[in-house]
C-alpha cells in the first residue's frame, strides 16, 4: 500500500448565506488523509466537523478551495459525477443509522447497488455476502424497526461497503449506541482499516478517537491542531 | 435504473400509505371509468345509427305523406293541397332525370289469414319498381308485375316471417290468403332480411312481416299515397336531386308542407355533426376528470415527498443523482395513475356491459379506446408527478439527511 494522500482538502471554505450575516462554517481548512489510514475529526458542536465530512463526501460543494480524491478535484463535479463518486468510492455511516424504514435489511443494502453499474442479478448475491460478513444473515428479511441499534448500524455499514468503496465516512457512528455495542462497531471499522480501507470518522468520544492514527481537531471552522492518539492521555491499546 | 427495480421501488413507496394511495387513485379510476363507459355507449349508438341509416341506402330519398305538425295540416287545407298523390310521383319521374327507380305506395296494418291461422302484418300496396328501390330479394315465385297492376289482380307477395308463419309445412306460392275481406293468391315469397335493417327510427318497415300487393288493388280517393320511395342513380346526386324533388313538390302542393322529405344521406351528415359535438363533450369530461384526478395525485405526491425527505437524503448519500430521485417519484405517480387507469377501464367496461344489459343500449368498446384511456392516465401521472418529483430531487442532500 503506497502512502500517497487518498483524500485531500486544500484551503476549503464553506459559507452558508443567511439574511443579515453569512455563517462561515469552514474557513480555510487543510486536511490530508493517507490511503489506508484512520483519521478522527473531533471538535465541539457547531465547530464545522460535520460540514467538513459532508464536503469530503461530495454531499455538498465548498464555497472555495479544492477537495482532491486520488489527485482529482471532486469539489466542482456536477450532480451526476458527484453521485457516481459517492456511489463507487465512498461509503457513509450516520449516527442515526439512516436505514430506509419501508425496506427490508437486504433491500436497504441493495439500494447502494441500485445506483451502481453492477448488473441486477449480482445485487442480491453481493448484499447477502456482505450481510454474512457482519453476521446478520438471519436478519435479511427483517425491517429496520425490528433491529437493535447495533444491528442497525452494522446493516448501515454493510450498505456502505456493498459497492466496495475506498473510503468510509462516518459521522458519530457510535453516538447512538451503548458502549459495548459501540465498541463492537468500532472493532469492525478497525478490522476494515486493517484490510486496507480508509476511514474518516467524526466523533466527540475520546475512546473512539483514541483508536485512530491521527486526530484532527476542528474549532470555529478551522483546524485547531492535529494530534496523535497518545496526546489524549489515558490508556492506548 | 432498470424498470423492474424502479417499479418495485415505486410500489414500496406507495405501500407506505396504502389507504392514502388508494384514495388518491380513485379520482383517476372514476374519471377513466366514466370516459370508457361514455365512449362505449357513444360508439354503440353510432354503430347502431350508422347501420340503420346505411340499411336505408345512401341513394335513397323517401317522401312521406302528412305534415310534421298540426300547423302543416291546417296549412294544407287552406292551400287546398290534395296531399301526396300518384300525380306527384309522375311529376317527379318526369322532371327529375337522376331518379333510378320510384315506387309510390300505400300501407296499413292488416291481418293476413289462412284457414289454419293468422298473422299480424303490414300491407304495402305498391308497384313493381319497389323491389328495386328497396332491394327486395325474392325467394320463391316472383314479385309484383306491371300486369298485376294493370289487371287489378288480387295477388300478394309475402315476407319471410309471414310465409313461414302461415305456411309452415308447405309451399306458400299458389296458396290463398285472406286480407281484410278479400282473398289474395300468393305469387311470391321473400328472402329473410336481417332484423337490424329495420330502419325503425326512419319510419322503416320490417320487410319480413310485410305483405306486398298491387297498388291498384287498394285504391284511395284522389289517388293519394302514403309514401313515394325513390332511388337515385348515384349517391353523389342525392342532395341535388332531393332539392329538385322538394321544389317540384312545393310547387305542386302550392307551398303546403303536407309531405316530409327523408334523405338518409342528409340525416347521416347531421348525425355525424352531432357525433362530433358529443365527442367534444366526452373529451371535455375526460379532460376535466383527469385534471381533477391529476391534482389529487399531485397533492398526495407532494405529501409523500415531504414525508420522505430523509429517505431522499439517504439515497443521495448512497449515490442517487437528482435524475434518479426524479425517476423514483415519477414512477410512483405513474404507477398510481396507471393502476387507477387500469381499474377505471375495468369499471368502465363493466359499466358499459351493465348499460347494454339492463338499459338495452348498444355499446361498443374498442381496444383503441381502452389503450387511449390507459395512456392518458399514465400521462396524467407524468404531468402531475413531475413537480413533486422535481421538488424531491432539488433537496440539498445534507439538509435532507438532517431532516427529522
Amino acid at each position: 500500500m503506497r502512502a500517497s494522500p487518498l483524500l485531500q482538502a486544500i484551503d476549503v471554505t464553506k459559507v452558508y448565506p443567511r439574511p443579515g450575516s453569512a455563517l462561515v462554517a469552514l474557513d480555510g481548512v487543510d486536511l490530508t488523509v493517507e490511503r489506508g489510514s484512520f483519521v478522527a475529526i473531533m471538535g465541539p458542536s457547531g465547530s464545522g466537523k460535520s460540514t467538513l465530512l459532508n464536503l469530503l463526501g461530495c454531499l455538498d460543494a465548498p464555497t472555495s478551495g479544492r477537495i482532491l480524491l486520488d489527485g482529482e478535484d471532486v469539489a466542482g463535479l456536477d450532480d451526476v459525477a458527484a453521485s457516481r463518486v459517492r456511489n463507487r468510492r465512498l461509503g457513509f455511516l450516520f449516527q442515526s443509522f439512516n436505514l430506509i424504514p419501508q425496506m427490508t435489511v437486504v433491500e436497504n443494502i441493495e439500494t447502494t447497488l441500485l445506483y451502481s453499474d453492477r448488473p441486477q442479478p449480482e445485487w442480491r448475491k453481493r448484499s447477502l455476502a456482505v450481510l454474512e460478513r457482519i453476521q446478520l444473515s438471519d436478519r435479511a428479511a427483517h425491517r429496520p424497526s425490528e433491529l437493535s441499534g447495533g444491528e442497525a448500524q452494522r446493516v448501515a455499514l454493510a450498505r456502505a461497503l456493498v459497492n466496495d468503496p475506498d473510503i468510509l465516512l462516518a459521522d458519530e457512528p457510535t453516538g447512538n449506541l451503548d458502549s459495548t455495542t459501540g465498541a463492537h462497531v468500532l472493532e469492525i471499522l478497525l478490522e476494515l482499516r486493517d484490510q486496507g480501507r480508509t476511514i474518516v470518522l467524526v466523533t466527540h468520544d475520546d475512546a473512539v478517537a483514541r483508536r485512530a492514527e491521527r486526530i484532527v481537531e476542528v474549532k470555529d471552522g478551522k483546524v485547531a491542531r492535529t494530534r496523535e492518539p497518545r496526546d489524549l492521555g489515558g490508556a492506548t491499546p | 435504473m432498470n424498470p423492474r427495480p424502479l417499479t418495485r421501488l415505486a410500489w414500496q413507496g406507495l405501500a407506505l400509505h396504502k389507504l392514502r394511495s388508494l384514495l388518491s387513485a380513485i379520482g383517476i379510476v372514476f374519471g377513466v371509468a366514466a370516459v370508457v363507459a361514455m365512449m362505449s355507449v357513444g360508439e354503440g349508438a353510432r354503430q347502431e345509427i350508422l347501420a340503420e341509416i346505411g340499411s336505408f341506402g345512401l341513394r335513397r330519398v323517401s317522401i312521406l305523406a302528412g305534415g310534421l305538425s298540426e300547423e302543416g295540416r291546417s296549412e294544407a287545407a287552406s292551400f287546398q293541397s290534395p296531399g301526396l298523390t300518384l300525380r306527384d310521383a309522375e311529376a317527379i319521374s318526369e322532371v327529375c332525370p337522376t331518379v333510378a327507380s320510384l315506387a309510390p305506395l300505400r300501407q296499413r296494418s292488416v291481418q293476413v289469414a289462412t284457414a289454419e291461422g293468422r298473422e299480424e302484418a303490414l300491407l304495402v300496396a305498391t308497384t313493381p319498381s319497389f323491389s328495386l328501390t328497396e332491394e327486395i330479394a325474392v325467394a320463391e315465385g316472383r314479385f309484383l308485375t306491371d300486369a298485376d297492376l294493370a289487371d287489378l289482380k288480387r295477388v300478394v307477395v309475402l315476407g319471410n316471417d309471414l310465409s313461414e308463419g302461415l305456411f309452415p309445412y308447405r309451399d306458400a306460392v299458389g296458396q290463398d290468403v285472406r286480407i281484410g275481406g278479400d282473398w289474395f293468391s300468393v305469387v311470391g315469397t321473400l328472402e329473410p332480411r336481417d332484423r337490424a335493417r329495420r330502419n325503425r327510427r326512419l319510419g322503416g318497415r320490417d320487410v319480413n312481416r310485410t305483405a306486398f300487393a298491387p297498388l291498384t288493388s287498394f285504391p284511395a280517393p284522389h289517388d293519394a299515397v302514403d309514401e313515394i320511395a325513390i332511388s337515385i342513380v348515384s349517391s353523389d346526386e342525392v342532395r341535388s336531386s332531393a332539392r329538385l324533388i322538394d321544389s317540384v313538390l312545393a310547387r305542386r302542393h302550392r307551398g303546403a308542407r303536407d309531405y316530409q322529405l327523408v334523405v338518409p344521406q342528409v340525416l347521416l351528415a347531421g348525425y355525424e355533426r352531432a357525433r362530433s359535438q358529443f365527442n367534444v363533450v366526452v373529451g371535455s369530461v375526460a379532460a376535466i376528470s383527469l385534471l381533477v384526478g391529476g391534482i389529487g395525485i399531485m397533492n398526495i405526491m407532494l405529501a409523500n415527498v415531504s414525508e420522505r425527505i430523509r429517505e431522499i437524503g439517504i439515497r443521495r448519500s448512497l449515490g442517487a443523482s437528482r435524475a434518479d430521485i426524479v425517476r423514483q417519484f415519477l414512477a410512483e405517480a405513474v404507477l398510481l395513475t396507471g393502476a387507477g387507469g387500469a381499474a377505471g377501464i375495468l369499471l368502465g367496461v363493466l359499466a358499459s356491459v351493465g348499460v347494454s344489459r339492463y338499459a338495452g343500449w348498444a355499446t361498443s368498446t374498442s381496444a383503441l379506446a381502452l389503450l387511449t384511456a390507459l395512456v392518458l392516465a399514465a400521462i396524467t401521472g407524468l404531468g402531475f408527478g413531475i413537480y413533486p418529483a422535481w421538488q424531491a430531487a432539488s433537496k440539498n442532500p445534507v439538509e435532507a439527511l438532517r431532516h427529522e
